[in-house]
C-alpha cells in the first residue's frame, strides 16, 4: 500500500508539471508571435465566411422548397398551353396562323420568369432530369455576391419570407463585410508602405494603382484560357465584377472557390486603391470650399501635437498646455480689443498658510517633494 | 458662399454631364444593335412557324385518302411535323435567351431615359442588368468608361454624403443643448449668467459646420435613418407599379445597397422617380458607411495591438483614454481653424464691433463660448492638497483648483478610519471653497481623505491623504509659520480638557533625522507661541509639543511636524552684520515678555 501511494503521488507531481510547462510555453509563444493583432483580423475574416456560410444554408432552406412547387407548376402550365395549342390547331386549320402568333406570345411571356425559363430549359430542351436552381454551392454565391454588393442576379429570392430575410441579411452583412476588407486592406497597405519607405506616399499610390490596371487583365486571361467567351468579354466580366456593378449578362464556368476569392481580392484592390487616391481628392475638394487653404495641414500637426503630448506627459499636462493654447488662440482673436484680461485661474495662496511649505509624513512622496529630489536633507531623512 | 457652393455644384454638374454624354454615346453605339437583332430573332420565329404551317398543310394533304378517320388523321398529321414543332419552340427560347426583357409591350430600349439610368447605375455600381452592352464597341466603350467615371462618381457620392452628414451633426447638436436646457428649467435651476448664443447670427456657415464635428453621432441612429428612408421610398415608388410592397421594399433595399439583382424592373413612366430615389438612398447609405465604418474600422484595426492584456478593466481603461485623446485631437484641429478664421476675418471683426459699441461684448467670434471648445470634460484632480493642521476632534484641509472646463467647481470629501474595515464612511458634497475644517473625527485615530473634483460634465480622480488626530490633552492645531528663510514660528492652541490647569509647554525639536527622542532639544514656552530665529538654511526640523499641568503631569507628544527652511538669500543693501546693533542692544535692557526669544545660540540645552 505504501509503495503505491508513493508512485500515485510522483504520477500526480509530474502531470502538474507537464501541466505548468505547457501553460508557460501557451504563454511565452502568444508573447513572443505576437499573435494578438493577427487573432482579432483572423476572427474578422472567419466571421465573414461564417456569415456568408451561414446565409447560404438558410436561403437554401427557405428557396429550395419554393423552388420545387414552381417547377412543378412552370411544367404543367407549359404542357397545358402546348395541349391547348394543338388543340387550337386540329380543329380549325383555317386559324392556325392566329393561334401559332398567340401560343408565342403566351409562350415568351411565361420565359419571362427565371423559374419557367430554367425549367423549360431542361425538361423541353434538353430532355433531362431537371438540375436545382438553388444548390449550396450556387447559393453560396448568391450569399457572397450579396454580401459584397455585386449582385450578379443569376438567382434570386421570390417568396416574401425570402426577400425580407434578404433585406435583413444584406443590411447586416454589407457593413461587416466592407469593414472586414477595409481592414484587410489597410493592413495590406500598411505592409506596402513600410516596405517602400513612410515618407513618399506617392510610390505606394502608383503601385496600387498600377494593380488595378492589371488585375483585370490577367483575370480576363486566366477567364478566357478556361472558359469559352472571348478575351474582351473576360476583361469586361471582371471589371464590372471588381466594381461591384455586376450586370450578370455573361455566365463563365467557373468554380466557386475561385470565383469566391476573385471577387474578394478584387474588391479589396479597388477598396485600397480609392481609399489610398480618392481620399486626398475628397479632402481637397471639401476643404477648398471654404477657402482654408492650409487647414489640413496644420490640424494635421496638431493632431500630431496633440499624440506627442497625451503619450509624453499625460492627460493633465496636456491639458494645461493646451488651456494655454487655447488662450493664445483667443488672444489672438482679441488682439486689440482686450488686452488687460484678466485670466480665468489664480494662483492659490492659503490664508492660513503665509508662504509656508511644510509637508506631513505622507506627502514627502507627493508631486512637490519630487522635484526637490536632490535635497541632502530629504535623503538623510529618508535613509 | 457663392465659391464654398461653386465647387459642389462644378463637380455635381460634371458627374451629371459625364451621365448624359454616356448615355448618348451608349444609345448610339448599342441602340442599332438591339434593334437589328431583336428583327432578326423576330423574323426566324415567323419563319419557323410558317415552315411549321406549311409542313402541317402538306402532310394532312398527302395522307388525306389513306384514313377514312379523322381522329387517325389528326394522330399521323402530329407525328410527323413533332420536329418542325420543336424547331419553332426553340427559336423562341433562343430569342429569349438572347435578349431578356426583350419582348414585352414595354419592353426596354436604348431611349434616352434608359441609357440614363443605365448609365447613373453603371457608375453607382448598382448594374441591374435589364439592358447591357452586347457590342465590341459598347463593351469596350464601357470599360474605359467606368475606369475614368467610377472614381469621380464616388468622390461626389462621397463629398456630398460627407456634407450632409456635417448637417445632419450640426442639427444633433442644436437639439442636445434644447434637450439640457429644458432638464434646467425643469429642475428650477435658474443660472445667474445666462448662456450666449452659441452661434452668431452673422457667423459663416462653414465655421458652424466645422464646429460640429466635436459631437460624436450614435451609429444606430444613422441605421435607423437609412431603414426609414428606404420604406418611405418603398411606398413611394410603388405608386405606379403593381408591385406588393415586399416587392417594392425589396426592390428599393437591393437598389441602395447597390446589389442590384435586376430581377424586378420599373416601368418606363416610373423611370425618372425610381432614379432619383435609388440616386438619394446611394448618397444616405455612403454617408452612413463613411461615419460608422470609418470611425470603428480605426477601433478595430488598432485595438488588435493591445490585446496582449486580458484584464478587461485594462481594455475600457484604454478605450476610455482613447476616447479622450481623440476629443483633444479634435480640440486642437478645431483651435487650428480658429486660428486662421480669426486671422482672415480680423478686419471685418474691428469693423463689425466699432459699429457696435455700445453692445455688451461677448467672446471672441471664433470661439464664441469656453465650454463649446473643451467638450465637456471632467475636471483633473485638485493639487497641492494637504492637511493644514490637526486636533482631536478636527482636522483642516486645503488644496489648489484645479483645471476644468466648467468654472463652476464643487469638491467632494469621503473619509474614514483607515485601518478599520467596518467604518463608516463619511460624505461631504458640495464645498465650494479651497479649504474645509472636518469637525466628526475621533481623537488618537488615524484617518483617510479623499478628494475628489465635481463639474456638471463628471468626476475627477481622487486625491488621498492621511493623518493622525492629536490626544485630547496635548497642543491642539499646531502650525509652522516660516516668517525668513531661516525663522520658523510655531503656534497653537490648549488642549481640549485641563485647559485652566495648564502652567507652560514644553517644545521638543531636532534638526537630526536620525535623533531618538532623548536627544532632542526642548524649551519651555509660557504662551501659545514660540519663535525659533538663526536655524540653518535649506535644512528639515522636526517640532512636537507637550502641555505642562499645574500638579506637574505631562500630556502626550502632539503630532510631530516636519518643516523645512528655505536656502539662503542675499539682498544688495544688507551684507554682514553691523557691530552698531550689537552695541546698541548690549546697552538697552529689555524687559522680558512672550515675543523675547528665550533660547540663544550659545546655550547647548536648558533643563525645566
Amino acid at each position: 500500500m505504501t509503495v503505491s501511494m508513493e508512485e500515485n503521488s510522483k504520477i500526480q507531481m509530474l502531470s502538474a508539471t507537464s501541466k505548468d510547462k505547457k501553460v508557460a510555453t501557451d504563454r511565452s509563444l502568444l508573447n513572443k508571435y505576437h499573435l494578438g493583432p493577427l487573432a482579432l483580423h483572423t476572427g474578422l475574416v472567419l466571421s465573414c465566411v461564417t456569415y456568408a456560410l451561414g446565409g447560404a444554408y438558410l436561403f437554401l432552406s427557405i428557396e429550395h422548397p419554393e423552388e420545387l412547387k414552381r417547377r412543378e407548376k412552370a411544367i404543367r402550365e407549359f404542357q397545358d398551353l402546348k395541349q391547348q395549342f394543338m388543340g387550337n390547331i386540329t380543329s380549325g386549320i383555317e386559324n392556325s396562323e392566329q393561334s401559332i402568333e398567340i401560343y408565342t406570345k403566351k409562350l415568351i411571356l411565361m420565359l419571362e420568369d427565371a423559374h419557367n425559363a430554367h425549367a423549360f430549359e431542361y425538361f423541353f430542351l434538353n430532355h433531362e432530369i431537371p438540375k436545382d436552381m438553388w444548390t449550396f454551392s450556387s447559393a453560396l454565391v448568391f450569399t457572397t455576391t450579396t454580401v459584397i454588393p455585386v449582385g450578379y442576379g443569376y438567382i434570386f429570392p421570390v417568396s416574401a419570407y425570402g426577400r425580407m430575410c434578404l433585406i435583413a441579411y444584406a443590411l447586416l452583412g454589407i457593413p461587416l463585410t466592407l469593414v472586414t476588407m477595409a481592414d484587410t486592406g489597410k493592413f495590406a497597405a500598411q505592409l506596402v508602405t513600410r516596405w517602400f519607405g513612410d515618407n513618399n506616399m506617392a510610390i505606394p499610390a502608383a503601385i496600387f494603382v498600377c494593380l488595378l490596371f492589371a488585375y483585370p487583365l490577367v483575370v480576363g486571361f486566366i477567364l478566357c484560357s478556361t472558359s469559352n467567351i472571348t478575351y474582351l468579354d473576360s476583361v469586361y466580366f471582371s471589371l464590372t465584377s471588381i466594381f461591384t456593378i455586376g450586370f450578370g449578362d455573361l455566365t463563365p464556368d467557373m468554380n466557386v472557390i475561385h470565383m469566391v476569392l476573385f471577387l474578394a481580392v478584387g474588391v479589396i484592390l479597388v477598396t485600397i486603391t480609392l481609399d489610398i487616391v480618392a481620399a486626398e481628392m475628397i479632402d481637397r475638394v471639401h476643404y477648398m470650399g471654404r477657402h482654408v487653404g492650409k487647414a489640413k495641414e496644420l490640424a494635421g500637426k496638431m493632431f500630431q501635437l496633440a499624440q506627442s503630448l497625451n503619450m509624453k506627459q499625460g492627460l493633465v499636462s496636456g491639458v494645461g498646455q493646451l488651456h494655454a493654447l487655447a488662450r493664445f488662440g483667443m488672444l489672438v482673436g482679441r488682439e486689440e480689443v482686450d488686452k488687460t484680461q484678466e485670466d480665468g485661474i489664480i494662483a492659490f495662496s492659503p490664508d492660513v498658510m503665509d508662504g509656508l511649505e511644510f509637508m506631513d509624513t505622507l506627502s514627502i512622496y507627493s508631486r512637490r517633494s519630487r522635484r526637490s529630489a536632490e535635497n541632502s536633507a530629504r535623503n538623510l531623512f529618508l535613509s | 458662399m457663392a465659391r464654398f457652393l461653386s465647387l459642389h455644384v462644378l463637380l455635381i454638374g460634371s458627374v451629371v454631364l459625364y451621365i448624359i454624354l454616356g448615355a448618348i454615346v451608349f444609345q448610339m453605339l448599342e441602340g442599332e444593335h438591339l434593334d437589328a437583332l431583336k428583327k432578326d430573332h423576330m423574323a426566324k420565329i415567323e419563319q419557323n412557324a410558317k415552315d411549321y404551317v406549311d409542313k402541317l398543310w402538306s402532310v394532312a394533304k398527302r395522307d388525306r385518302d389513306k384514313y377514312k378517320n379523322v381522329e387517325d388523321l389528326i394522330k399521323s398529321v402530329k407525328e410527323d411535323t413533332v420536329d418542325d414543332f420543336n424547331d419553332y419552340v426553340d427559336t423562341v427560347f433562343y430569342a429569349h435567351r438572347a435578349v431578356r426583357h426583350g419582348y414585352d409591350e414595354d419592353s426596354p430600349t436604348w431611349d434616352f431615359a434608359n441609357s440614363v439610368f443605365f448609365t447613373t447605375t453603371m457608375l453607382t455600381s448598382i448594374g441591374y442588368g435589364y439592358v447591357a452592352p452586347s457590342t465590341f464597341g459598347g463593351r469596350l466603350f464601357g470599360v474605359i468608361y467606368c475606369l475614368i467615371g467610377i472614381p469621380l462618381t464616388l468622390v461626389t457620392v462621397a463629398n456630398v454624403a460627407k456634407f450632409l452628414s456635417e448637417t445632419i451633426f450640426f442639427l444633433h447638436y442644436e437639439l442636445w443643448n434644447k434637450c439640457l436646457e429644458w432638464k434646467r428649467k425643469r429642475k428650477g435651476e435658474v443660472e445667474a449668467d445666462p448662456l450666449q448664443p452659441m452661434f452668431g447670427d452673422d457667423e459663416n456657415e462653414e465655421e458652424i459646420l466645422d464646429r460640429v464635428r466635436l459631437v460624436r453621432f450614435p451609429p444606430l441612429t444613422v441605421f435607423f435613418f437609412v431603414f426609414v428612408y428606404g420604406c418611405i421610398a418603398a411606398w413611394v415608388v410603388r405608386y405606379w407599379e403593381t408591385w406588393t410592397y415586399v416587392e417594392s421594399l425589396y426592390f428599393i433595399f437591393i437598389s441602395i445597397l447597390t446589389v442590384g439583382f435586376g430581377d424586378i424592373r420599373p416601368s418606363p413612366g416610373n423611370i425618372w422617380v425610381t432614379l432619383a430615389f435609388v440616386v438619394v438612398g446611394v448618397i444616405l447609405t455612403t454617408m452612413c458607411m463613411d461615419v460608422v465604418g470609418r470611425m470603428y474600422l480605426k477601433e478595430i484595426h488598432y485595438l488588435g495591438r493591445k490585446l496582449k492584456s486580458s484584464n478587461p478593466f485594462y481594455l475600457l481603461r484604454e478605450a476610455k483614454a482613447r476616447r479622450r485623446r481623440a476629443a483633444m485631437a479634435s480640440l486642437l484641429a478645431q483651435l487650428a481653424k480658429g486660428m486662421i478664421f480669426a486671422h482672415k476675418d480680423y478686419n471685418e471683426l474691428a469693423r463689425k464691433k466699432s459699429k457696435r459699441k455700445k453692445e455688451k461684448r461677448r467672446g471672441s467670434h471664433v470661439l464664441p463660448n469656453e465650454k463649446f471648445m473643451f467638450a465637456r470634460l471632467p475636471p483633473d484632480p485638485p493639487s497641492d492638497c494637504q492637511v493644514v493642521s490637526t486636533s482631536a476632534y478636527s482636522v483642516r484641509l486645503a488644496w489648489a483648483p484645479p483645471f476644468s472646463p466648467d468654472p463652476d467647481l464643487t469638491y467632494n470629501i469621503r473619509y474614514r478610519l483607515k485601518h478599520n474595515e467596518d467604518a463608516k464612511v463619511r460624505e461631504l458634497r458640495g464645498i465650494k471653497g479651497n479649504t474645509v475644517e472636518i469637525m466628526s473625527v475621533d481623537s488618537c485615530s488615524l484617518y483617510e481623505f479623499r478628494i475628489t473634483a465635481h463639474n456638471k460634465f463628471g468626476e475627477s480622480k481622487a486625491v488621498y491623504l492621511v493623518q493622525y488626530t492629536e490626544p485630547q490633552l496635548s497642543p491642539q492645531h499646531i502650525l509652522a509659520t516660516r516668517l525668513n528663510a531661516n525663522t520658523i514660528e510655531l503656534t497653537w492652541e490648549p488642549p481640549y480638557k485641563k485647559s485652566h490647569e495648564v502652567k507652560n509647554y514644553v517644545v521638543y525639536f531636532t534638526e537630526n533625522p536620525n535623533a531618538s527622542l532623548s536627544e532632542w532639544e526642548k524649551i519651555p514656552v509660557n504662551g501659545r507661541r514660540v519663535v525659533f530665529p538663526d536655524l540653518r538654511f535649506d535644512w528639515f526640523y522636526m517640532f512636537s509639543a507637550t502641555a505642562v499641568f499645574k500638579d506637574g503631569q505631562r500630556s502626550p507628544l502632539s503630532r510631530a511636524l516636519f518643516i523645512k527652511t528655505d536656502k539662503i538669500e542675499f539682498h544688495k543693501h544688507c551684507v554682514g552684520h553691523s557691530k552698531t546693533i550689537d552695541v546698541m542692544d548690549s546697552i538697552c535692557e529689555k524687559e522680558d515678555n512672550e515675543t523675547t526669544a528665550l533660547l540663544k545660540r550659545d546655550y547647548v540645552s536648558f533643563a525645566v
